[in-house]
């Protein structure tokens, strides 16, 4: 068995290596072999659990969790690569971009089967360069937030090395199915945070965020789709439940501190992130500060230690990386055609990309939590949790469920402006004519948003397998949703039936432009989606919150980048060049050792 | 048996050797000064896992001298060798463009290198202090072998305070003398440990010690290095930070340390803080720097001080770490000169804001700037990391974890760093970047090419070497600090 997984993960790297060293300007052999690439990995993951191949030992750890987190991570990887075709079709560094997607994914897929710590870091830390080298790919204007995500993302993994040498130094071993640690000790808990930190920068948690709003201005959306949106966050989150639930033992009476401190980190990230993404008008970035907002969902969900919490958690990050790369798909269809990303400057194309508006939509309602889609029921299940916890009045709790509402409701709010302010609206004028995108295009949001009525309606199976695959079991059970789902889907059948008898009658009708008392249209007069949401940012409370943000006070990376330049500027101003000075150093330096090594 | 004369005989020869035959013609030095490392470096990976003790002229000592192989002076051997070869190698076409007067280069570089071979392997403390002297001397001449303002200042900057401390060494090797009546270092440690410690012994210690750490460049006697390393032509920074530092401060300072005066509470204390202090400080000031081979130098000093913490745990986990680390940095750093070598060999300048869009020009030296900031940041699979995480490790294990909390935020601080070289020079482009230059750029020569592509190779694949960990391939290097004074006396006196 050992030798099966490791010559299947050589292919990948092998497979990627090919892909590098083939020139770009040779069209479709890369784009075949990622595709093998990604599919075989497909087989390989469904074959492993359609056998319940279940397989521990000390370097892997093949079970129903990693099996399934793997399978997903082949699926955005065949669904990236097969939007890519059409999306990089003439793109210079093709060959690199196969190159670190395969690489990517065999070094992901790696990770979540591994079971020694060393192993794991790896590869977790070989991601770190992979996800550097994708995003520069992209052009020089990229090179910045590439150096950003590097520091943030790579500097998170010094700190899992020494979380991971912490664990062996406790418990003497080096797999991460013996790691069974009852925290009681300052080192413990430094070890505890140090690799939460490492699991919320990959996944994009606050305070570690801020790389993912600015990747998202430059970098392509395929790249975006596969690594911040779905990947990243399927990692970041495995590895914090594995920490959560493999690693450390839970005490309610000793440890509630710490968890209280988890889920505050969930909390405000889900607020905060959501109050950022509302008042955008880039498309991209507005998606990116969701894509951190959600991620606070997860957090607060596996930290409420409750099961429904965290099969909701859980739940919710498959369903995240779904409707995430999903929206990330139609937003780089819309700049595919329109190579616009201000939401200003859009509008109206609803109409002429009708598939692409249509999955939006589903996304939309999807991320913001709307029944029967798939978001709705993970939301369901933190919230389950959330009014477990605050069954017997706790205060705390409240807030969490004030924070998680509010967050579902805003996220509406903006997607109902983006939405509305690309797809619906007055026409706006564009370079070219905008129609529909590209077949291969299409397929991946297509396959996406089946995917968000799929889990949406058949909620049980997924949830299911995460029960079985972590051992723990909702309580309560869920089953009174069924009645209540027929009957949407009930409903939904028969308004579709009675709103195609409508189309019929309707066709013949005739479109004509707003009519404005009789006076003529003029530019002044639309309001963009964008109009409306600007009250928000003039609000007192908000105003001075929105100024930090824009001098990037809570932006972790720039403050400290502040006090080490600080510091150093400090030092340097010692550094004269004067060669006295430097003799006194020396000379003082041998006085130190002096006083310490002389008996007096 | 290798005759362990030859490390020293063969480079100091073919150093004099150079300037009487080749005045005349061009390609003389080039083919013996790479020959002469070429040849070094096979002989060096011919005392892999050997341990000898030559008696000059069958003198026994204490009387005679002594050249010592083990563990410790084998893995210095082989960096020495394997560095300088590469420099050589690199050296051919870029000297020729950027410099005159071949014949001298490479006779002061063979010195260097036959200095710096003589001190790993010497036996006896006065030999050591000569050895010592000439690669220093020879340093001092190829820091300022441009012969411009800056880099003769920079040289004289280094000739004083390197003199300075090679007087302590000096004088300490005499206060040694005096007190014992032998040079050897076994026989001293022998008579030391006879002997109750008093007052001179410490003194001999601190002025040894401290000399041997400007030699190292540990902060505050570091103030040399920035000057002097960015100064020399690119080869010979990539020969001082990736090696000289190592050969004649840490590797003296381990030998003395473990092999001499012993190993204790308050020097472990003495090297972790001085480590500590030497790697956040290094890296802040790199972090300031646009001048690219500053910012290199400045990461040296960062790097040695990764090193004393390694060493300065003790454990033999630590001591795997801190030697490892040496190893890896030699290979990172002298392949990052190298790399900042054929940028400046180029484009003409070492001002970060004056490079870009490096990849799309110069592809092979931008990979191995890359491979090797990977690894001098510590990510995986690069040998830096597996260095890292002993140390790490090693500190956590012996209780001193905050001091790995350093380690951890001096790693990322470097990755910042790093991630900065990469931005404005391979992968962005700096505020004054000009296209029209941009535009002519093209690779280096082949011969500056293979060293860069070995090296990168290296810096990839050495991470295996870890393999087997304390009791791997570093077991006999480990044994030589780890082991008690005794030991070491026991092998050159013989029991």
């Amino acid at each position: 068995m050992e030798k099966i997984i490791i010559s299947v993960f050589s292919i990948g790297f092998i497979l990627g290596l090919i892909c590098r060293l083939i020139p770009s300007r040779i069209k479709y052999i890369k784009e075949i072999i990622g595709g093998f690439a990604s599919v075989f990995y497909l087989f390989f993951s469904i074959s492993l659990f359609k056998t319940s191949s279940y397989y521990i030992t000390e370097i892997f750890l093949i079970d129903q969790f990693s099996i399934f987190i793997s399978i997903f991570i082949s699926i955005f990887t065949l669904l990236t690569l097969i939007y890519s075709f059409s999306y990089f079709e003439n793109f210079e560094n093709s060959n690199r971009y196969y190159c670190y997607i395969l690489w990517t994914l065999t070094c992901s897929v790696v990770a979540v089967f591994s079971n020694n710590l060393i192993l794991f870091s790896v590869f977790w830390g070989m991601l770190a360069i992979t996800l550097y080298l994708l995003l520069n790919i992209s052009g020089d204007e990229n090179a910045y937030p590439a150096k950003k995500s590097m520091i943030i993302v790579g500097g998170s993994d010094s700190f899992l090395i020494f979380g991971i040498c912490g664990l062996i130094y406790l418990t003497g071993k080096y797999t991460i199915t013996d790691m069974k640690i009852f925290i009681a000790s300052g080192l413990e808990i430094g070890i505890f945070f140090a690799l939460i930190c490492a699991s919320l920068a990959k996944a994009g948690c606050m305070p570690l965020h801020t790389w993912i709003p600015e990747i998202s201005e430059n970098t392509p959306s395929p790249i975006l789709a596969y690594l911040p949106a779905s990947l990243d966050k399927l990692l970041g989150i495995y590895l914090f439940s594995r920490i959560l639930l493999n690693m450390f033992e839970y005490q309610i009476d000793l440890h509630s501190g710490l968890w209280f401190i988890l889920r505050l980190i969930g909390s405000i990230t889900i607020l905060c992130a959501v109050l950022m993404a509302i008042v955008q008008h880039n498309m991209k970035k507005l998606l990116s500060y969701h894509a951190v907002s959600q991620v606070g969902y997860m957090v607060l969900g596996i930290s409420t230690n409750l099961p429904s919490g965290i099969i909701g958690g859980l739940f919710h990050m498959l369903n995240n990386a779904i409707y995430k790369s999903l929206l990330f798909f139609g937003a780089g269809n819309v700049e595919n055609k329109t190579k616009i990303v201000e939401l200003e400057k859009l509008g109206g194309i609803g109409r002429f990309m009708p598939i692409t508006f249509f999955t939006f939509l589903i996304g939309s309602l999807s991320i913001s939590g709307v029944p029967p889609f798939n978001g709705f029921f993970s939301k369901y299940l933190i919230y389950q949790a959330l009014f477990q916890g605050a069954k017997d009045g706790n205060f705390e709790w409240l807030v969490w469920i004030i924070c998680a509402m509010i967050g579902s409701a805003l996220t509406l709010a903006s997607f109902l402006k983006i939405v509305h302010s690309v797809f619906l609206g007055h026409l706006k004028e564009y370079k070219e004519k905008i129609s529909e995108v590209n077949f291969s295009m299409l397929l991946p949001v297509i396959i996406l948003s089946l995917l968000c009525i799929i889990f949406g309606f058949g909620f049980i199976y997924p949830v299911k397998i995460f029960e079985n695959s972590i051992g723990i079991f909702i309580e309560k059970g869920y089953s009174f949703l069924i009645p209540t789902l027929t009957l949407i889907f009930v409903s939904l059948i028969f308004g579709f039936i009675v709103f195609s008898i409508f189309m019929i009658n309707i066709k013949k009708a005739r479109v004509v432009s707003s009519f404005v008392g009789g006076e003529k249209r003029l530019e002044e007069m639309e309001l963009s989606g964008v109009e409306f949401y600007k009250t928000i940012e003039k609000e007192r409370f908000f105003e001075k919150m929105y100024q930090g943000a824009r001098k990037k006070i809570f932006d972790l990376y720039e403050d400290f980048k502040r006090i080490i330049f600080y510091f150093g500027e400090g030092i340097r101003a010692t550094h004269t060049g004067v060669l006295p000075t430097y003799l006194t150093w020396i000379l003082f330096g041998c006085i130190v050792l002096f006083i310490l090594f002389m008996k007096f | 048996m290798i005759n362990l004369p030859l490390f020293v005989i063969i480079p100091f020869g073919v150093a004099f050797f150079i300037p009487m035959v080749s005045r005349k013609i061009k390609w003389v030095p080039d083919v013996l000064g790479n020959l002469t490392t070429f040849i070094l470096l096979l002989l060096s990976l011919m005392t892999l896992n050997q341990e000898h003790v030559y008696h000059i002229g069958g003198w026994k000592p204490p009387f005679g001298i002594v050249l010592v192989l083990d563990g410790l002076s084998c893995l210095l051997l082989i960096i020495i060798n394997l560095i300088s070869f590469m420099a050589t190698l690199f050296s051919i076409e870029y000297i020729e463009k950027r410099f005159t007067s071949k014949l001298r280069y490479y006779s002061l570089f063979l010195l260097m290198v036959g200095g710096m071979n003589g001190t790993v392997l010497s036996g006896d403390l006065f030999n050591l202090f000569v050895f010592m002297e000439i690669a220093s001397i020879a340093s001092y001449a190829l820091v300022g072998f441009g012969c411009e303002a800056s880099e003769l200042e920079a040289s004289f900057k280094y000739l004083v305070m390197g003199n300075v401390a090679s007087l302590f060494v000096l004088y300490g090797v005499a206060l040694l003398y005096g007190k014992t009546g032998s040079l050897n270092i076994a026989d001293v440690a022998r008579i030391l440990k006879e002997i109750p410690s008093d007052n001179l012994v410490n003194f001999a210690f601190v002025l040894l010690i401290g000399g041997f750490m400007v030699k190292s460049a540990l902060v505050p006697f570091h103030a040399w290095l920035p000057d002097a390393h960015p100064s020399a032509p690119a080869p010979i920074s990539a020969m001082l930070s990736g090696v000289v530092i190592k050969a004649l401060g840490v590797y003296v300072i381990c030998r003395l340390i473990f092999n001499l005066f012993g190993f204790n509470h308050l020097i472990s204390q003495t090297l972790i803080y001085l480590g500590v202090i030497s790697m956040i400080v290094g890296v802040c000031l790199a972090l300031l720097q646009s001048d690219l081979k500053r910012l290199l130098a400045y990461h040296s000093i960062s790097q040695i001080g990764y090193v004393f913490v390694g060493i300065g745990i003790g454990t033999p986990l630590g001591i795997l770490g801190g030697l490892f680390h040496l190893f890896n940095h030699s290979l990172f750093k002298s392949l990052l000169f190298l790399d900042s070598g054929s940028i400046e060999y180029q484009t003409g300048t070492r001002d970060l804001n004056k490079m870009g869009l490096l990849y799309k020009k110069m592809p092979i030296t931008s990979f191995s700037t890359l491979f090797a900031s990977l690894s001098i940041s510590g990510i995986p699979p690069f040998n830096g990391f597996w260095s890292k995480l002993i140390i790490i490790l090693a500190a956590i294990k012996s209780g001193k974890s905050i001091i790995a909390l350093w380690a951890v935020i001096g790693s990322i601080l470097t990755l910042s760093s790093f991630t900065k070289v990469l931005r404005y020079s391979i992968y962005g482009k700096g505020e004054k970047w000009e296209k029209e230059k941009w535009e002519k750029l093209k690779e280096v020569p082949d011969t500056m090419v293979v060293p860069l592509i070995i090296l990168s190779l290296l810096c990839l694949f050495t991470g295996l070497l870890i393999i087997g960990g304390t009791e791997g391939i570093f077991a006999s290097t480990i044994d030589v600090l780890e082991g008690s004074v005794l030991k070491y006396i026991n092998k050159v006196l013989g029991s």
